[in-house]
């Protein structure tokens, strides 16, 4: 008797690479940026060189009128290539992601052809089988046909994103080729973004966070590809959108920075305020290289960097930025940390060292759960100790509020699958987190506060949003700056920003944050800065509030202010750990 | 005409800046007549070239409208110039003097 198992054909055909050269595209992109810049250039020196000296008279009238009209139109070429010069950066961008996929194909198909040579083979050799043995082969041949079904599939997906990639691409370049669209406002934009803009709840119309969400789940992904592209300035800010396009955008925004403004300083032409930019972009570039470049300490798996901020110019200069390791959009648990005066936005590597110093010890020493930190400047820290913004707490009530908007941004951006959020705030930031949660309801689960001069708005852990169980803080006895915050009945007058959140008074849960290398006076210096250091008592036990676990901390007493001298802290006195396990071991012993 | 004033030196400013701008325009049209497309998909690539050229011409376009203003801008300084030279000239003639000596 004859048996038959078929066998399914080796599909498909080929694994088709999708065309173009990132690479290639990228260079593209950057000689548009250095024309846009140029036409810029033009423009700004059309506006300066519309007044020249004390000429006035009718030649002067109609010079007048001409060199507006130069100004007024090449602002707007510059506007145009520069959103063609995005749209082939994300076009590039996209062609890598579509590589990377089609490359993964190839080895599925190379695997699936060879358990197909395997089966042919097995059938071949077989001799009056059993119907256990032609089971067996029928299952391998059911198996391999539903393989092989998958990857056609995904194979048409990835030659539609293809299409989909390059049909952007060309209708980019067609919204700007003209003189109609070069000198319009939507030069270079193509129509699929303009529409998707148009529709209720984009981002830049005053929708909430819910609203932009909700927008953005009803775009395809063709469209989504067309806005991240056109409006990569409102995407990248968008509260409420997934971290991932918000990254994505921010990128090519970034990469536009860099190019346009390196080619004006190499044509001589970046004024001051662009130079700040360039310095600003610079240094984001330069953490975010630093952050895609991390490895995970239990997996050796690539962490990845998001751009979750990216505003060089704001704040006359100082910037914005928020800089994350891990994946914001799925990790189990996401902790913000806030930083204090004099920060700004060219400190981010040193700030996204720290976040990672942060990631890996709650990798370590945590229950396995994925992890995402962020260091997020976006607000106005102030300038320096001598600063009078630094007296007061207004700077620290406005970046409360910003606080409090980003956070219901990561929130609305997975409302089905909620993170356990940690606001971490260190010093001034320590004092703008206490206004998160104390005046703009926080969407945090747990509050850390580290180096705090004062808790704001808040006389005791129970007025933050997040309840007085999840409040931690953490405060090294030799750091100056944590024992301005008043206590006591007598109070500090008004020397810090409210309550001392390490105090009884306030009723947070105080954790060991001392250093073995501490001296025996009050300072400044390592003692305020230290917090984030790996193989202390203050990392551990942070990671354990990021890690879902405060309960775990291990809780110092709190400070206290008898009445019948000055404040009392206990820590004073403790010997501190450094590299202990179950204290302030953050890493393996195997990293110096 | 209402008025009529001017600071030569200011208008020679407004030359030179103007020329400095219509040589970074054609080094812009340059460019992007030789900016690389070989990194498209050749589904894109027809639709790069044609947007490129428009440009070509646009940046070349725009080095002509610099180099105009700053010749006009020339021109002012050049007749104001000529006019000075001339005048001086004329006054030089002028006799100004009252009595024999005239």
């Amino acid at each position: 008797m004859t048996t038959v198992i078929e066998v399914p054909p080796s599909e498909p055909a080929q694994v088709r690479r999708p065309e173009g050269d990132a690479g290639g595209a990228d260079s593209l992109a950057e000689q548009l940026y250095t024309a846009s810049g140029r036409y810029e250039e033009m423009a700004d020196e059309a506006g300066q060189l519309q007044v020249l000296g004390a000429w006035f008279g009718t030649a002067y009238d109609t010079y007048l009128e001409k060199s507006q009209r130069v100004a007024t139109e090449h602002d707007a070429m510059a506007r145009t290539v520069e959103r063609v010069g995005r749209a082939v950066t994300a076009y590039a961008d996209t062609l890598r992601d579509l590589t990377r996929d089609w490359e993964q194909q190839v080895d599925r198909k190379t695997a699936l052809d060879g358990r197909r040579r395997q089966l042919l083979a097995d059938i071949e050799a077989t001799i009056d089988p059993s119907e256990d043995v032609v089971a067996a082969l029928r299952e391998r041949s059911v198996d391999l046909r539903a393989d092989y079904s998958e990857l056609v599939t995904d194979h048409d997906a990835l030659q539609r994103r293809t299409r989909e990639n390059e049909d952007l691409l060309r209708q980019a370049f067609q919204a700007g080729t003209s003189l109609d669209d070069a000198l319009s406002d939507d030069g270079g934009v193509p129509p699929v973004a303009q529409d998707a803009m148009s529709r209720p709840g984009a981002p830049g119309t005053g929708a909430s966070p819910e609203e932009v969400k909700a927008w953005w789940d009803g775009l395809s992904e063709a469209e989504r590809e067309a806005v991240v592209a056109a409006y990569p300035t409102l995407v990248g800010s968008a509260d409420g959108l997934p971290a991932g396009a918000r990254d994505e955008a921010n990128r090519i925004t970034l990469d536009d920075d860099v190019a346009t403004l390196s080619s004006k300083e190499a044509d001589g032409t970046l004024s001051s305020e662009e130079e700040r930019v360039l310095d600003n972009a610079t240094a984001t570039q330069e953490a975010l290289a630093d952050a895609d470049a991390l490895t995970d300490p239990l997996t050796g798996d690539p962490v990845g960097g998001t751009l979750w901020l990216y505003d060089p110019a704001a704040f006359d200069g100082d910037g914005r930025v928020a800089v994350a390791l891990g994946d914001l959009d799925t990790a189990t648990d996401v902790a913000v940390m806030t930083p204090g005066i004099t920060t700004e936005m060219d400190d981010v590597g040193t700030y996204a060292g720290k976040m990672t110093n942060l990631y890996e010890a709650t990798r370590y020493t945590g229950d396995g759960s994925s992890v995402a930190t962020m260091f997020w400047l976006g607000y106005d820290a102030p300038t320096g100790a001598f600063d009078g913004a630094t007296l007061t707490e207004g700077r620290a009530e406005d970046g409360g509020e910003r606080l409090a908007d980003a956070f219901d941004g990561l929130r609305a951006s997975r409302a089905d699958d909620p993170a356990h959020l940690t606001a971490i705030g260190h010093s001034y930031g320590s004092t703008a987190t206490s206004y998160a949660a104390g005046d703009f309801d926080l969407a945090a689960d747990d509050v850390v506060l580290i180096g705090s001069p004062g808790a704001g708005p808040a006389d005791e852990a129970g007025d933050f949003s997040v309840g007085d169980g999840h409040v931690y803080v953490g405060r090294d006895s030799r750091d100056a700056v944590a024992t301005l915050g008043d206590e006591g009945w007598v109070g500090k007058g008004g020397l810090g920003l409210g309550t001392d959140p390490s105090s009884e008074d306030f009723g947070a849960t105080r954790f060991d944050a001392e250093r073995v290398d501490r001296g025996h006076t009050i300072w400044l210096g390592d003692a305020h800065s230290s917090y984030l250091n790996h193989d202390t008592e203050s990392l551990y036990n942070i990671a354990q509030v990021v890690d879902g676990h405060g309960d775990a901390v291990n809780e110092a007493d709190q400070s206290h202010d008898p009445w019948y001298s000055g404040a009392v802290d206990p820590e004073w006195d403790r010997d501190p750990t450094s590299d202990v396990r179950g204290e302030s071991q953050t890493r393996g012993d195997d990293v110096p | 005409m209402s008025g009529l004033g001017l600071e030569y030196g200011e208008l020679g400013r407004g030359d030179q800046d103007w020329s400095r701008l219509a040589e970074l325009m054609r080094t812009t049209e340059s460019d992007i007549e030789g900016a690389p497309t070989h990194g498209l998909a050749p589904s894109v690539q027809g639709a790069a070239t044609s947007f490129l050229t428009a440009w070509t011409g646009y940046a070349g376009e725009s080095a002509a409208i610099a180099d105009g203003l700053a010749g006009a801008l020339r021109a002012v300084g050049n007749d104001v110039l000529a006019t000075e030279a001339e005048r001086e000239q004329e006054f030089g003639r002028l006799d100004s003097r009252l009595g024999p000596a005239r």
